[in-house]
C-alpha cells in the first residue's frame, strides 16, 4: 500500500516500473528474495519521496537530521540519559491515557448506551444510595411512562450445574427478563436475541461455559441441570461481556426462576430501563417523582433516580454488582501523567542549556559562516523534535511490550488503538508537541551564542541558575507529593485491615449449604460440633451479594414517619458466641433461645437500638410486618462491621432462625489442615451428594479491599517513577554542575580543602532546593489525602509523621545523587583539572 | 552552461543508447550494469526529473501493459540540449585521457 502512496506522487513510470521489475524478480529469484528488494526500494525512496514533497526548508531537514546523529554519538551519555528520560515520561504518560480511556470505556460497548439506565434508590452520586429495586417496579414503570421503551431486570446467584458427569460450581448465573439480550449487546454467536430467552427453561450460555461443558459440540438443543431449580435447555451461545462490562456472567435464564421476594418490599433486583431517544430528561425525572409520592412503598425516604448506564462503574451505590472505580482517581491519574511528562521535558530543557557550552564552537563556526540566528534556531528546535520522535517510538514499543503485564496486573484489556484514527493524530501530536516544548527554549538559547567569544575560547555565560532551580524544585515536588500520598494509603490499607470488625474473623471457616442441606442445618451443626477441633458451630443465612439485604422493619410504638428500612438475614442463637461478638443485652439467653409459636426473634444491633430510640430492646416487640407485630428483640449486639469499612455500621436486624445456608465453624487454631480434613471425612459421611465448598472468612474479607490493593500498587510504581525521573534530572545536573567548577575544586584541593568540605560545599545548592521542593509539597498532598480519605467512614488521621518520613526519604535520595556526584568530582585530581587552561 | 554531473552523464548516456527502449527498468538496469553499482528507483527518478527541469531530455507516456498492472511506460529520450552536453562531455574526456590506453596501465607511466 505504501507503494501506491509513492506511486501518486512519483508517478505512473515510477510505480509501473517496480512493478515490472518485481514481476522479473519473481521470476528470476523467486518471490521471498523480491519482496525483499521491493522493501529495499521502498525505504530507499523515503528520502526522496520527502524531498520532493517538503515545502521551502524541506532540505535542510536532512543535514539536520545527521547532525543529530552525529551530536548522539558524540555525546553518548547525554544523548542516552534525553532520550531516556524523554522516553520514559512519554511511556508512562500513555500508559496512564490508555488506562483512563479504557476505564472510560466501560459499558459504552452497548449500542444503546446513552439510552439505557439503572433504577436506584436515592441519589446515585451518594453512596448511601442502593442500587437494588424491587420486581414489579420494572413493569409498573414501563406501563406508567411511555417514554420507557424496554425493561430488562436481573439478578445474580450462583448454582451449581450439572451436566452428564461434569458438575461445576458457578457463580456467575444471571436470571434475567426476556428483553435482556435487546437491550444489552451481548451478541449471540447462536440464537435470537428477541426469542431466545423466551422458552420457561431456556438457558444460553457463554462462549467460554459452552466451551467448558460441552467442548466442540454444538450446545444447542442440550439439557443443563441448574441444582435446585431444574433443568434447562440451551437456546442460546452469547459471546462472554467485555472486560470493560460492569457486570459479567456465565449463563443467563430466565427471571421468572427468581426465589425470594417478588413483590414490592424487596429491593433484592437490578432493573435497567430503556429510554426512548430525545426524551426530556428533566421531565421524566419530575414524573417519577410525583409517580413515587403517590405510591406507598413502605419506605417514603426513597426516592427512585435513574443512573446512566456508563455511570456506573464509577459510582459507588450499596450492593454494586463489581467493585466500582473512584472516578475522582482518573483526574488525578490523568494529573499524574501530565506532570511525569512535563517532568520530563523539563529535565530535557535543564540538560540541554547546562550543556550549551558543548555545542558553543559549533554553534559559533555556524553564525561565523553566516548562518542567521534563526537557522542555528531552526537546527536545535529539529534536533530536539528528532530526539521527541525517536523517544516516542521507543515509549511505543516499550508501552507495546509491557501491555500484556499492564492488563494482567490491572485485570483489564487494554491495547494500543492503531486503528482509531483520533489516537494516530494524537501520538503524531504528542510527539511533536514534546519536540517543541522541550527544545524551544534551548535552541533559543543555543542560538544566542555569541560567535565572538566562542572562537575566542572564552566560557559562555552560565547564568539563569535560578531557572534550574525551579525546575528541580518542581520535579521534586511532584515526587515528594506522591510519596506522602502513597504512604497514606498504604497506611489506611492496612488499618483497614487490622481493624477490630467486632468478631473474630480469624480462624472461621464457612461451610456452604445449599437448599437440601439447609433443611438439615441444626442436625449439621451438631455433628460438627462433635469434632475435635471445632471449637463452635452456627449456622446464618448469608446473601451473596449485598442487594437483597434490606427490608422494611416495624416496631411497637413505631409513628407513620418513622418507617424505615434495615439491613437483615437470619442466623441460629449460636451465631454470636461462634463469631465472638459481644452481646450487650441478652447474653447466655440469646443461645438457649427457642422460637415460641407464632413468636419470631431478633437480635438487633446497636446502631439498630439507636435508630428506633430505645434505651433497652430485649423483650419489646419488633417484626417484619406490622399487622400483626409477632416478633420480639432477644438480644442485642454491638455494633460489628458486616461490610466493608467503606460504610458506617448501618442499623442490621437479626432474625434467629436454625436454618441457613452457611455452616459456621471456629476452629481451634494450630492444625488448620488437620482440621479441615476432618471436615472433609465428616462431610463426606453426611453429604456424599454434595460437592464441600467451604471458605476462610478472613480469606473472603481480605478480598473485598482487592480495588484498593491494586490502587496503592499502581501509586507505588508512579510515584517510583516520578522519583526517579526527578533524580535522574538533578543528578545531570549535579555532575554538570560539579563539572564547571572542576577548576574552583582543583584550586580548592591544593588549598588544603579535604574531599568532605569539597562535598559539602558542592550539595549545599541542592540540598535547599529539595528542602523548598518538600515544604511546597506537603500542603499539596495534604489536601489530596484529605479528599481521598472522605470516602473511607473509618479512616487514619493525617499524621505529620508521613509527611516528615516523606520528606526525609526525598532528602535522602537526592543528597545521595548530588553527593555522588559531589565526591566524584571532589576526589579528581587537581593536577589533571588545573592543567587546561 | 555547467557540466554534467556524474550520474546524469551515466544516465544521460544510456538513456541515448537505449534509443527507443528507455524507460525507467531498463534505464536502471543499463545504468547497474555499466557503473556495477545498484541504483534505487528513487534515486533515478529524482535524477531523471531534475533532467527533464535541466532541458536534458524529456519525457513521454507509452501504452499501458498488462504486465505493470495497466500502468503506462513513460520513455525518456535526450534533447538536442543534452546531446550537446553530452558531446562537450565526451570533449573533455577526449582531452583529459588523450593518449592513454590499456598499455600504458601495464607499463605504469605514459
Amino acid at each position: 500500500m505504501l507503494e501506491k502512496l509513492y506511486a501518486f506522487s512519483l508517478g505512473e513510470g515510477f510505480s509501473g516500473d517496480l512493478e515490472e521489475e518485481w514481476i522479473e524478480r519473481v521470476e528470476r529469484e523467486g518471490r521471498p528474495l523480491a519482496n525483499q528488494w521491493l522493501w529495499r526500494q521502498t525505504l530507499a525512496s523515503c528520502p526522496v519521496f520527502l524531498k520532493l514533497h517538503s515545502q521551502r526548508g524541506g532540505t535542510m531537514l536532512f543535514s539536520h537530521l545527521k547532525m543529530f546523529f552525529r551530536n548522539i554519538t558524540q555525546h553518548k551519555l547525554t544523548s542516552l540519559i534525553h532520550l531516556t528520560g524523554l522516553a520514559l515520561g512519554m511511556a508512562v504518560f500513555l500508559v496512564i491515557l490508555l488506562f483512563v480511556q479504557n476505564e472510560r470505556q466501560f459499558d459504552r460497548f452497548h449500542e444503546d448506551h446513552d439510552r439505557i439506565f439503572r433504577l436506584v434508590s436515592g441519589n446515585p452520586a451518594d453512596k448511601n444510595s442502593y442500587a437494588g429495586s424491587p420486581a414489579p417496579l420494572g413493569p409498573a414503570m414501563q406501563e406508567a411512562f411511555p417514554e420507557i421503551d424496554a425493561v430488562v431486570r436481573f439478578d445474580l446467584w450462583p448454582h451449581v450445574v450439572k451436566y452428564e458427569d461434569k458438575s461445576y460450581r458457578e457463580p456467575r448465573v444471571l436470571l434475567a427478563d426476556s428483553t435482556f439480550f435487546s437491550v444489552f449487546t451481548f451478541p449471540l454467536v447462536k440464537g435470537d436475541a428477541a426469542t431466545v430467552l423466551m422458552d420457561p427453561n431456556a438457558v444460553v450460555l457463554t462462549e467460554s461455559s459452552a466451551q467448558k461443558y460441552f467442548a466442540e459440540t454444538d450446545p444447542i438443543g442440550q439439557v443443563l441441570h441448574f441444582v435446585d431449580r431444574g433443568d434447562f435447555i440451551v437456546r442460546g451461545v452469547a459471546k462472554d461481556a467485555p472486560a470493560t462490562s460492569h457486570f459479567h456472567f456465565d449463563f443467563v435464564i430466565p427471571f421468572r426462576h427468581v426465589g425470594g421476594n417478588v413483590g414490592w418490599g424487596a429491593w433484592n433486583y437490578f432493573t435497567f430501563v430503556r429510554v426512548n431517544r430525545n426524551i426530556d430528561h428533566q421531565a421524566l425525572k419530575a414524573k417519577i417523582d410525583a409517580f413515587f409520592k403517590d405510591r406507598d412503598l413502605g419506605d417514603v425516604t426513597k426516592r427512585v433516580y435513574y443512573q446512566p448506564i456508563t455511570d456506573i462503574h464509577f459510582q459507588y451505590n450499596r450492593s454494586n454488582l463489581e467493585p466500582s472505580f473512584n472516578g475522582h482517581f482518573l483526574l488525578i491519574f490523568q494529573g499524574i501523567a501530565l506532570t511525569v511528562l512535563l517532568m520530563a521535558c523539563l529535565n530535557y530543557i535543564n540538560l540541554s542549556t547546562a550543556y550549551a557550552q558543548r555545542r558553543a564552537r559549533e554553534v559559533g563556526v555556524k553564525k561565523a559562516v553566516g548562518l542567521s540566528r534563526r537557522d542555528v534556531m531552526r537546527q536545535f528546535l529539529n534536533e530536539s523534535l528528532f530526539m521527541a520522535v525517536l523517544a516516542e517510538a521507543i515509549a511505543l514499543g516499550v508501552v507495546a511490550a509491557l501491555l500484556p503485564l499492564l492488563n494482567r496486573f490491572a485485570g483489564r484489556t487494554m491495547g494500543l488503538p492503531w486503528q482509531d484514527g483520533v489516537f494516530v493524530t494524537g501520538i503524531t501530536v504528542l510527539g511533536i508537541l514534546v519536540g517543541l516544548l522541550s527544545g524551544l527554549y534551548p535552541a533559543f538559547v543555543l542560538a544566542s551564542i555569541q560567535p565572538a567569544q566562542v572562537l575566542k575560547g572564552k566560557q559562555i555565560a552560565q547564568q539563569r541558575s535560578k531557572l534550574r532551580a525551579f525546575l528541580v524544585v518542581v520535579q521534586f515536588t511532584a515526587a515528594i507529593a506522591l510519596m506522602v500520598g502513597t504512604l497514606f494509603i498504604h497506611r489506611q490499607m492496612r488499618f483497614i485491615q487490622s481493624r477490630d470488625l467486632g468478631y473474630n474473623q480469624e480462624a472461621v471457616v464457612a461451610l456452604t449449604l445449599n437448599r437440601d442441606l439447609r433443611q438439615r442445618s441444626p442436625e449439621l451443626r451438631h455433628a460438627f460440633l462433635s469434632l475435635p477441633d471445632v471449637i463452635s458451630a452456627s449456622v446464618h443465612n448469608h446473601i451473596p451479594n449485598e442487594i437483597s439485604w434490606c427490608q422494611s422493619v416495624y416496631w411497637e410504638g413505631q409513628t407513620e414517619d418513622e418507617s424505615t428500612t434495615m439491613y437483615l438475614f437470619s442466623a441460629d442463637a449460636h451465631y454470636f458466641e461462634t463469631m465472638e461478638m459481644a452481646l450487650l443485652e441478652g447474653g447466655d439467653r440469646v443461645a438457649r433461645y427457642q422460637a415460641r409459636e407464632g413468636r419470631r426473634g431478633y437480635v438487633l444491633n446497636l446502631a439498630a437500638l439507636e435508630q428506633i430510640g430505645w434505651k433497652v430492646g430485649e423483650g419489646r416487640l419488633f417484626d417484619l410486618n406490622h399487622d400483626p407485630l409477632a416478633g420480639e428483640i432477644v438480644g442485642v449486639v454491638e455494633n460489628f462491621h458486616y461490610r466493608s469499612l467503606h460504610h458506617k455500621v448501618a442499623p442490621l436486624a437479626i432474625y434467629i432462625s436454625s436454618k441457613g445456608n452457611r455452616l459456621n465453624l471456629r476452629l481451634r487454631s494450630g492444625n488448620m489442615a488437620a482440621a479441615m480434613a476432618q471436615i472433609r471425612d465428616l462431610w463426606k459421611e453426611l453429604a456424599p451428594n454434595f460437592e464441600l465448598e467451604y471458605a476462610f472468612v478472613d480469606d473472603k474479607l481480605a478480598a473485598s479491599y482487592h480495588a484498593e490493593e491494586k490502587l496503592g500498587q499502581l501509586l507505588n510504581l508512579f510515584t517510583a517513577m516520578t522519583l526517579f525521573i526527578a533524580c535522574l534530572g538533578l543528578m545531570s545536573l549535579a555532575s554538570f554542575t560539579a563539572s564547571q567548577r572542576t577548576k574552583e575544586i582543583g584550586i580548592r584541593k591544593v588549598l588544603g580543602a579535604s574531599i568532605s568540605g569539597i562535598t559539602l560545599r558542592l550539595t549545599r545548592d541542592f540540598t535547599g532546593w529539595v528542602l523548598l521542593a518538600t515544604l511546597l509539597a506537603w500542603p499539596l498532598a495534604w489536601w489530596g489525602m484529605a479528599q481521598w480519605l472522605k470516602q473511607f467512614e473509618y479512616r487514619i488521621g493525617l499524621e505529620f509523621s508521613v509527611f516528615l518520613i516523606a520528606g526525609g526519604w526525598a532528602l535522602l535520595i537526592a543528597v545521595l545523587s548530588v553527593g555522588l556526584q559531589a565526591v566524584k568530582a571532589a576526589r579528581a585530581n587537581p593536577v589533571r583539572s588545573l592543567k587546561c587552561e | 552552461m555547467k557540466e554534467l554531473t556524474k550520474i546524469e552523464e551515466t544516465v544521460l548516456l544510456a538513456i541515448w543508447r537505449l534509443e527507443n527502449n528507455a524507460y525507467g527498468v531498463e534505464v536502471r538496469r543499463r545504468v547497474e550494469e555499466v557503473t556495477g553499482r545498484a541504483v534505487n528507483y528513487s534515486t533515478l527518478y529524482a535524477t531523471l526529473e531534475q533532467m527533464v527541469r535541466k532541458g536534458l531530455i524529456n519525457k513521454q507516456f507509452g501504452e499501458p501493459t498488462a504486465v505493470r498492472g495497466g500502468k503506462r511506460k513513460v520513455f525518456f529520450h535526450p534533447t538536442t540540449l543534452g546531446l550537446d552536453a553530452l558531446k562537450r562531455a565526451f570533449e573533455r574526456q577526449k582531452s583529459l585521457w588523450a593518449g592513454i590506453n590499456d598499455e600504458a596501465f601495464q607499463r605504469g607511466r605514459l
